[in-house]
């Protein structure tokens, strides 16, 4: 499945390196998503988020010829955002915010958002998303970062590693502490109680 | 790996404990996990930390924020009209024939040799010198121009020394006509002083 995806996403490569916008146009909506949810991340600022993933296509799309092809193409991107990342934060005078704005309903809700056949068992399982989500929110930035990278961007541990700029070994230490804690904090404070997993 | 591990003790082994992580979160490759794996059926302690780190990662995987689609595409909007990225030419992949690029320098070459000596400077030969500027134009005073008026300085210098009033050498030395600039000048210097 995965190396299907990549010969597709190889082919449409080859298409935006011959001029065809369309292809780009396609590949930039399948990262779309990811790149915002990274950008997020990063910045914790949804405004900033969505003009830094933006700046990124776009930046994507004017040197998409530098493109050597010996990373895999969202690694490529990430390492764009981190750029567009740095240059905001330097140039905004926007505030970072420290913590998500709770009152955005936008991001407060779960994804498994399906109707459920227990009204009051759905509402358990929000809460449970929002103690979870509060938890890792709660972690130190560097745990938080890796975490959320992961876990809500669906980045791959390299893609980590060029967001952040770090090593992999870095990520893939700084994701088990950042898991180890909050499995400590499970056991300590019933995280998911809805589940029942726990 | 096994043999780091005591008989009876419920603790998972210290070497395995980042790959149950990894492996939780779904970041092993497919020979790390089967050597994990391999691990994991003989070791409780390390299957029962992988059970619990599971369930965080599962946990944690479905407290993933909605993100709003629409703000999503309308992110893409901006690249449905995108001009084409300009083509950077370098040498290295240059396209024009060995030949043309040749022709071309040589024509260059020739073309700074004969602008060169077209440009020489009439210094070098005294008989073609050329007289640039022939008439110099004089400048003459205006009949206009002598009307001039004593600075306030010198007329109040000379009021000083002839025991003599301010307005009064100002009025002789004034015409009327050009008093009143020189008055409202008087005003703002008396009020400096």
């Amino acid at each position: 499945m995965t190396e299907r995806k990549n010969t597709f996403e190889v082919e449409l490569i080859r298409r935006v390196l011959a001029g065809e916008q369309q292809a780009f146009q396609q590949i930039a909506g399948q990262h779309a998503e990811q790149l915002f949810r990274c950008a997020l991340t990063l910045c914790r600022d949804r405004q900033l988020a969505e003009d830094i993933s933006q700046e990124t296509l776009l930046e994507a799309w004017r040197s998409i010829g530098r493109f050597d092809g010996r990373c895999r193409f969202s690694t490529w991107l990430y390492g764009i955002l981190r750029h567009r990342f740095l240059k905001a934060r330097k140039r905004s005078t926007r505030r970072i915010v420290a913590e998500l704005p709770s009152d955005d309903t936008r991001y407060s809700s779960p994804t498994n958002s399906q109707p459920a056949a227990d009204p009051s068992r759905d509402s358990e399982r929000a809460e449970d998303a929002e103690r979870v989500r509060n938890a890792v929110s709660a972690l130190p930035d560097e745990h938080r970062q890796v975490i959320e990278l992961r876990f809500f961007a669906d980045a791959k541990l390299d893609d980590i590693a060029a967001v952040l700029d770090i090593p992999l070994g870095t990520v893939k230490s700084r994701l088990h502490n950042g898991l180890e804690k909050l499995r400590q904090l499970n056991l300590a404070v019933n995280l998911f109680s809805a589940t029942g997993e726990s | 790996m096994n043999e780091r591990q005591q008989p009876g003790e419920m603790q998972p082994c210290e070497s395995w404990l980042e790959a149950i992580s990894l492996l939780a979160a779904e970041c092993l490759t497919v020979l790390e996990e089967a050597e994990l794996r391999e691990h994991l059926a003989v070791c409780h302690a390390c299957l029962q930390r992988y059970e619990e780190i599971a369930k965080v990662c599962f946990n944690v995987r479905i407290a993933k924020p909605i993100v709003d689609q629409e703000r999503v595409l309308a992110m893409g909007q901006c690249l449905r009209h995108l001009p084409l990225p300009a083509k950077k030419v370098t040498w290295k992949n240059r396209s024009v024939p060995k030949r043309v690029a040749m022709l071309a320098t040589a024509v260059l070459v020739l073309v700074s040799l004969l602008s060169h000596l077209a440009s020489r400077r009439p210094e070098d030969n005294p008989d073609q010198r050329t007289t640039i500027v022939q008439v110099m134009p004089r400048l003459a005073p205006v009949e206009s121009a002598d009307l001039q008026l004593p600075t306030m300085f010198a007329l109040r210098r000379a009021a000083a020394e002839a025991d003599d009033t301010f307005d009064r050498l100002l009025a002789r030395y004034s015409e009327p006509s050009l008093l009143e600039p020189l008055n409202r000048h008087r005003f703002s210097l008396e009020s400096l002083q």
